[in-house]
């Protein structure tokens, strides 16, 4: 029954408007990121590497489809969990709001499977979108740029990255950004279980995705401990597989924390769902 | 499946400390068509809404086809709670499919026309509900409730909305699946169109069961009233009655007293000289329904 209602709430999300922005929203900013790149993309690279140009002798053209794609990928960091939230928060809360959860939970299935296909979802939703992004940031960079060794500036130096050796990093860091953006759509879920219009679920989650981010740049030993168990903290450990050699443990570490926060979030929503009257 | 379809056994619920409903206990047999009434707040919907598992009960059970309620029973009950909840973006036919798989069914096209024409969508099946009137909306909510032919439809005001074509539709579509053996829940204020097709009453009051059975014994066993026509003026005709019952004028020459007055009532115009041209009981379910509630 599960597969059944996953692909019905899948189907459903892919019916509704509103998820065609995030895919619009990634489209545009891309395209403005690579019109900005093929105008001025030289000067800028240049500005960035002015500093390490006086310590190191940096040849070639660095300015290429794979640095694009690590700077979209960077720059979309606070966006992508805002525009995946806007379609997370819709599936609870929206559903409450058109009245509609009260036509699912007067079908014959249990509260905690709706939750547990909503989240499913939820996996093919934001994958789908990490794949659109792979496609128009990566793809269509290498097409308009071609390809380089990719230099990647490090709080601690530089990272230079042989041409051959950046395919598998790009899909690690996607596939590690997909499971660091279910962890702010699945709790958009459970905060959807107490509001019946996906606006506050949205601006919700974005207001402690902000706090989080902002109180882990706070420089206190205090701080920094707590910050280790934020998962805003560990869904950056995407840019990890840039490193030379690549810290798997860390990587894994974080994807451990990612996990159990998807887990808990939902495991919650299934509770307070399954305690919920519905009224209206 | 057992002939008692609901079983309601000391429901209460509590809002904010305050009940909703209070120790509600009724059965419903196979066949019946129950009409529920009541005023706004007297606890219909959210003893609707406990029977299909929406509300949790604060106390009490509820039983269907014999078992307590668990999701898996809602295969057999079609439920149109309130208002039909649809999604704008789907078509009338995408609903029928959803609704369809989610109760376990392989949605044909057969079956779904047949749904969409007997609720007179079949024109208008492939298009997005956000471009139907109110009206269309609540009769692909009466589809909806009738998708994999369940046992057991509760229908919480379905004429709500409803032009008189439509209420005359819901009214034939209620007996219809009466004859084909279902059991009906139809909880309105509309008392009248309740009086045309319900063979059962439950009344609730103040989140109280204060009449139940089947419609004929409930109006029979409470005080009902006759209307009196006589060749006298009413007033002279309440005069004359002043001393053994209180009568009131509904007419120049007709005069309304309690039913069990209504022997006395004529053997003393009689006895006046007065002629009776006409004695005509009142037993709407409207007049029921009013010395019902009142009387609590």
């Amino acid at each position: 029954m599960i597969p059944t209602i996953v692909r019905l709430e899948l189907w459903r999300i892919y019916r509704k408007p509103r998820s065609w922005i995030v895919f619009i929203a990634i489209a545009v900013l891309v395209g403005i990121v690579h019109s900005v790149m093929a105008l001025q993309g030289e000067q800028l690279a240049e500005m960035v590497l002015q500093n390490i140009k006086q310590q190191l002798s940096i040849e070639g053209d660095y300015l290429h489809g794979y640095l694009v794609a690590f700077i979209i990928q960077g720059l979309l960091l606070v966006h992508l969990p805002f525009l995946v939230t806007l379609v997370a928060g819709d599936l609870i809360a929206g559903e409450a709001a058109y009245g509609t959860l009260r036509l699912l939970f007067l079908q014959p299935v249990a509260r905690w499977k709706f939750v547990l296909a909503k989240f499913f979802a939820l996996v093919g939703y934001v994958g789908s979108v990490m794949l659109f992004l792979a496609v128009v940031s990566l793809g269509v960079g290498v097409a308009l740029f071609d390809v380089g060794d990719l230099v990647v500036l490090k709080t601690n130096g530089v990272v230079v990255l042989g041409r051959d050796d950046i395919l598998w990093r790009f899909a690690g860091a996607y596939a590690f950004n997909w499971l660091g953006l279910l962890v702010p759509a699945s709790l958009a879920l459970l905060l959807g279980c107490f509001a019946d219009n996906a606006l506050a679920p949205v601006v919700g989650t974005m207001a402690i995705v902000i706090v989080m981010t902002a109180v882990s740049l706070l420089d206190v030993p205090l701080i920094e401990s707590l910050a280790d168990g934020f998962f805003t903290t560990h869904a950056a450990a995407w840019r990890l597989f840039f490193d030379d050699p690549v810290p798997f443990d860390t990587i894994r570490n974080s994807a451990v924390v990612l996990v159990m926060h998807c887990v808990v979030f939902c495991f919650v929503t299934a509770l307070v769902l399954q305690r919920k009257d519905i009224r209206s | 499946m057992q002939d008692v379809v609901v079983e309601v056994c000391g429901l209460t619920k509590f809002y904010r400390n305050q009940a909703v409903v209070s120790d509600v206990t009724f059965r419903i047999g196979r066949g019946e068509i129950v009409g529920l009434l009541g005023a706004n707040g007297a606890g219909k919907s959210t003893t609707l809404r406990a029977m299909v598992g929406l509300v949790k009960p604060s106390r009490g059970q509820v039983r269907l086809f014999g078992k307590l309620l668990e999701p898996s029973l809602l295969r057999f009950v079609g439920a149109l709670i309130e208002r039909a909840d649809l999604y704008p973006y789907l078509t009338a036919a995408e609903h029928i499919g959803l609704v369809s798989q989610l109760k376990g069914l392989k949605p044909t096209k057969a079956a779904m026309e047949q749904l969409l024409e007997r609720v007179g969508l079949a024109s208008v099946a492939h298009q997005h509900v956000r471009t139907y009137s109110y009206g269309m909306k609540q009769r692909l909510g009466l589809a909806l409730t009738l998708v994999g032919e369940p046992e057991l439809i509760i229908l919480d005001e379905p004429l709500n909305g409803l032009d008189p074509e439509g209420i005359a539709d819901t009214r034939r579509l209620i007996t219809e699946l009466q004859q084909e053996g279902r059991t009906v829940i139809v909880s309105s204020h509309l008392l009248a169109e309740v009086e045309q097709v319900a063979t059962h009453l439950l009344v609730l009051h103040k989140g109280k069961l204060i009449a139940e059975g089947k419609i004929e014994q409930v109006l029979a066993s409470y005080g009902t009233t006759t209307i009196i026509e006589a060749e006298h003026s009413a007033a002279e005709l309440c005069a004359l009655l002043e001393p053994v019952c209180s009568a009131v004028q509904v007419r120049s020459n007709a005069i309304r007293v309690a039913s069990a007055d209504v022997p006395l009532v004529v053997m003393r115009l009689a006895n006046a000289g007065v002629r009776v041209t006409a004695v005509i009981p009142e037993r709407s379910l409207e007049q029921f329904y009013f010395a019902a509630t009142c009387q609590q």
